[in-house]
């Protein structure tokens, strides 16, 4: 959903809300209600009747719709449907789940139900996660999720939150950065401006990190995923080995339109093609000038070819798959991989070369 | 090594009879200035313009950016450039505040390569010289010379226009004196030293080895101590790509001024280790450890800050450096930009040794800026092409450009208070 759409909901009359709660905050009971499948209250329930009081001059809880948190984990995508009926037949302008602070199966509901509402019903949805919580890395890229503590001891500052960023998604208002509004990141970066210049924050935070005070660095170390190898070849005699390189090697006129950086596109070419007829690079980080040259230096056919030829490896694919990387997100990098990945696969290629610049 | 910098404010610029500063306003012979320009061969000609903050105009085309400097005593100017090696840093050098000289490169190679400067309008916001007074240098190419040759005179017109505007204010009354020298050391400080990776060859195969140190290229050069005012004294010069590293910045330097500045009050600066990325790995390796052998043995610093130039790339070479200068207990915070805007602050960094966990993010560079269309076109005409990832736009147009082609808004020094951050 567009913020456009979000935006036009609803403007003179009062809002009407629904919430989402659990068993145990729909004040149903425990553990032993948590199969109790989806119900519909009039007004607010629980944490909905803070939520009524705070949001009282804009609009009115209509409903609270409860469900059991193993009815709605025993098969999520079921029972999402099942709620989005429900809750479409009562017509909200704004719609609330959770907070469900820690709770993991709670947590997937609320980001679920959601991020289902958002995108089908076209209004704001708000929920309210622990940052560990399962259901946040689920959601968060979806829909706006308000950062909570561990447990229910901060109900009242989460649906605070919860609330405002309501209120002011319909009123089209601006959401100022995640930290700053208290949501969890919604996956992109905006440049703002702050008082001092980086110069004077880098040597400054280096005197604190000197004198062991604290200090908050400003970007963080990834955690880089751990990619276990391969298996080895079994018989390298009878292996079919393809060509693969992200030095945006292209036929003339680039006929995928692969991007020369923040690229997202693959495509398969035939590799005595490229060589055989005019190329292209499209590549902005490196210059070419060494690969015009010479493809060879890029995609090493000639070698290949000999060693084909010596019987040292069963055979050389024919089509190579070009890819263009150069400042491209490590998420798209992963989709381009798996994309190929799969084809190599399904063409029955054994191994490959992968070639950069 | 001591610098004695005065600086004269301009408050307004004119053209004039008589190129001169009276009551702070910079008068400026337009045809001698310009005489003196054309000499090269490779210009037809040299257009001149004034272009003042609030005005509906668009410099296109941008190289470089240049404070007006003139040396004053004990040294030449812009050394290995304008002059013969003399070493900078040393004596009186006269500076100019308030205005820059532009210069615009006309030729058609590696558009992507140029900034902008608007002076009204959001680029004016968020970019430095949009604010500041600019005398605007854009010659025109004579036939067709080649890209390195033309970028050559391009510079070298600038630098001359800079030193030639400075001379002016030789007899002037000087508003501030700063004296730069690192003489006297309070032991009870700690030692701060400055990693500066001043170039990365990574487009050196197109046969741009830019002569960006004392007009020498230095494409292979393994880590070297140099002082912290020759640097800021015209030792160092942006390359013929701006990247955010234009040499106003240069002769500014936020990171290098600053600790000047501190020195003795809470730090002691203990010096300058200039460095040059490598492409190739064992090469990288070596630059590594040599320059964090120089910052703990030589220097004696117990931490050093470290910026890197171009792009990504550098990246590897900063995070290598970075992690050996850690390994012998000098502990480090390093500049680094973000690239693309889906992402995230803890995915970005290039390098993964923990270790590193004091990092200072200085903006987004491919964050896009929506920008009008303005009246008044400079270093081009409203046909020139501007550059965007994904159409080709032109000058006279509203345009959308990348944070990193307006000039000034983003620094790899850290001049600029941009930051990402997450929403």
């Amino acid at each position: 959903m567009s913020d456009e759409t979000m935006r036009t909901t609803s403007q003179n009359h009062k809002w009407r809300i629904v919430c989402y709660l659990n068993q145990f905050f729909g004040q149903l009971g425990g553990e032993e209600k948590a199969d109790v499948g989806f119900l519909v209250k009039e007004g607010p329930i629980g944490p909905a009747m803070l939520l009524q009081s705070l949001l009282k001059e804009d609009g009115e809880v209509v409903a609270t719709v409860i469900c059991g948190d193993n009815h709605i984990a025993e098969n999520l995508q079921e029972a999402v449907e099942e709620g989005i009926k429900i809750i479409t037949d009562l017509k909200p302008s704004l719609f609330f789940s959770g907070p469900a602070f820690n709770a993991g199966r709670y947590g997937i509901a609320c980001g679920a139900i959601a991020s289902a509402v958002q995108e089908l019903l076209g209004i704001p949805a708000i929920t309210g996660l622990f940052p560990e919580n399962p259901g946040a890395e689920m959601c968060r890229k979806k829909v706006y999720v308000v950062k909570t503590g561990i447990n229910a001891g901060q109900m009242r500052q989460a649906l605070t939150k919860m609330a405002d960023i309501g209120r002011r998604l319909l009123k089209n208002e601006q959401i100022g950065s995640a930290d700053k509004e208290g949501y969890l990141p919604r996956g992109f970066l905006k440049n703002e401006v702050v008082e001092k210049p980086a110069a004077i924050r880098g040597i400054d935070m280096l005197l604190d990190k000197i004198a062991g005070r604290p200090f908050q660095t400003e970007l963080k170390i990834p955690q880089f995923e751990e990619i276990p190898p391969a298996p080895p070849l079994q018989d390298i005699k009878t292996a079919t080995i393809a060509l693969v390189s992200d030095g945006g090697v292209v036929p003339r006129e680039n006929p995928d339109k692969i991007k020369v950086s923040q690229n997202t596109i693959w495509a398969p070419y035939n590799l005595a093609d490229i060589f055989a007829n005019p190329f292209q690079v499209a590549h902005s980080g490196y210059h070419p000038t060494e690969v015009r040259g010479n493809l060879n230096r890029l995609l090493p056919k000639d070698v290949l070819k000999e060693m084909e030829a010596e019987g040292i490896f069963g055979s050389l694919f024919p089509i190579f798959y070009s890819c263009s990387g150069n400042t491209t997100t490590v998420q798209s990098c992963k989709a381009m991989g798996a994309g190929i990945a799969q084809k190599l696969l399904d063409e029955g290629v054994s191994a490959v070369i992968l070639t950069s610049t | 090594m001591k610098l004695r910098l005065e600086s004269v404010k301009i408050a307004n610029v004119e053209f004039g009879p008589k190129t001169q500063i009276s009551n702070g306003v910079l008068y400026v012979n337009k045809e001698e200035l310009s005489g003196l320009l054309s000499k090269d061969e490779n210009f037809a000609s040299v257009n001149l313009q004034l272009a003042k903050p609030g005005e509906a105009t668009r410099i296109v085309n941008v190289a470089d950016v240049v404070e007006p400097r003139h040396k004053i005593s004990d040294g030449v100017d812009f050394p290995g450039v304008l002059g013969r090696i003399v070493s900078a840093g040393r004596g009186t050098t006269r500076a100019l505040k308030g205005i820059a000289v532009v210069l615009c490169d006309r030729h058609r190679h590696w558009i992507h390569s140029k900034s902008l400067i608007d002076m009204s309008g959001p680029a004016a916001e968020i970019g430095r010289y949009g604010k500041m007074l600019n005398l605007v240098i854009d010659p025109i190419p004579n036939g067709e010379p080649g890209d390195i040759d033309y970028a050559y005179s391009v510079r070298q017109a600038g630098f001359k226009a800079a030193v030639y505007l400075a001379q002016a204010g030789t007899d002037e009354q000087v508003d501030e004196v700063e004296i730069f020298d690192t003489e006297n050391v309070n032991s009870d400080l700690p030692n701060i030293a400055y990693y500066y990776q001043i170039y990365s060859p990574q487009h050196d195969p197109k046969g741009i080895p830019d002569p960006i140190f004392y007009g020498t290229p230095i494409s292979l050069t393994l880590p070297l101590i140099v002082n912290a005012n020759e640097i800021i004294d015209g030792a160092v010069l942006s390359g013929y790509t701006i990247r955010m590293m234009e040499t106003y910045s240069i002769q500014n330097h936020p990171i290098i001024t600053e600790l000047l500045r501190r020195h003795g009050k809470d730090l002691n600066f203990a010096g300058v280790v200039v460095a040059v990325c490598s492409m190739e790995p064992v090469r990288r390796t070596l630059g590594a450890m040599m320059a964090a052998n120089l910052v703990h043995d030589v220097l004696k610093a117990d931490g050093v800050i470290m910026t890197k130039p171009l792009g990504g790339a550098p990246n590897v070479d900063l995070g290598a450096a970075a992690s050996e200068c850690e390994k012998l207990g000098v502990k480090t915070t390093l500049l680094v930009q973000i690239l693309n805007t889906q992402a995230s602050l803890d995915s970005e960094m290039l390098f993964s040794d923990k270790v590193l966990n004091a990092i200072i993010n200085t903006g987004i560079i491919f964050e896009k800026q929506q920008l009008p269309a303005l009246n008044t076109i400079y270093g081009g005409d409203e046909d020139t092409q501007v550059f965007n990832d994904s159409s080709k736009q032109c000058a006279g147009q509203s345009i959308e450009v990348e944070k990193r082609f307006i000039c000034g808004c983003l620094n790899q020094l850290g001049a600029s208070c941009a930051i990402a951050v997450e929403y």
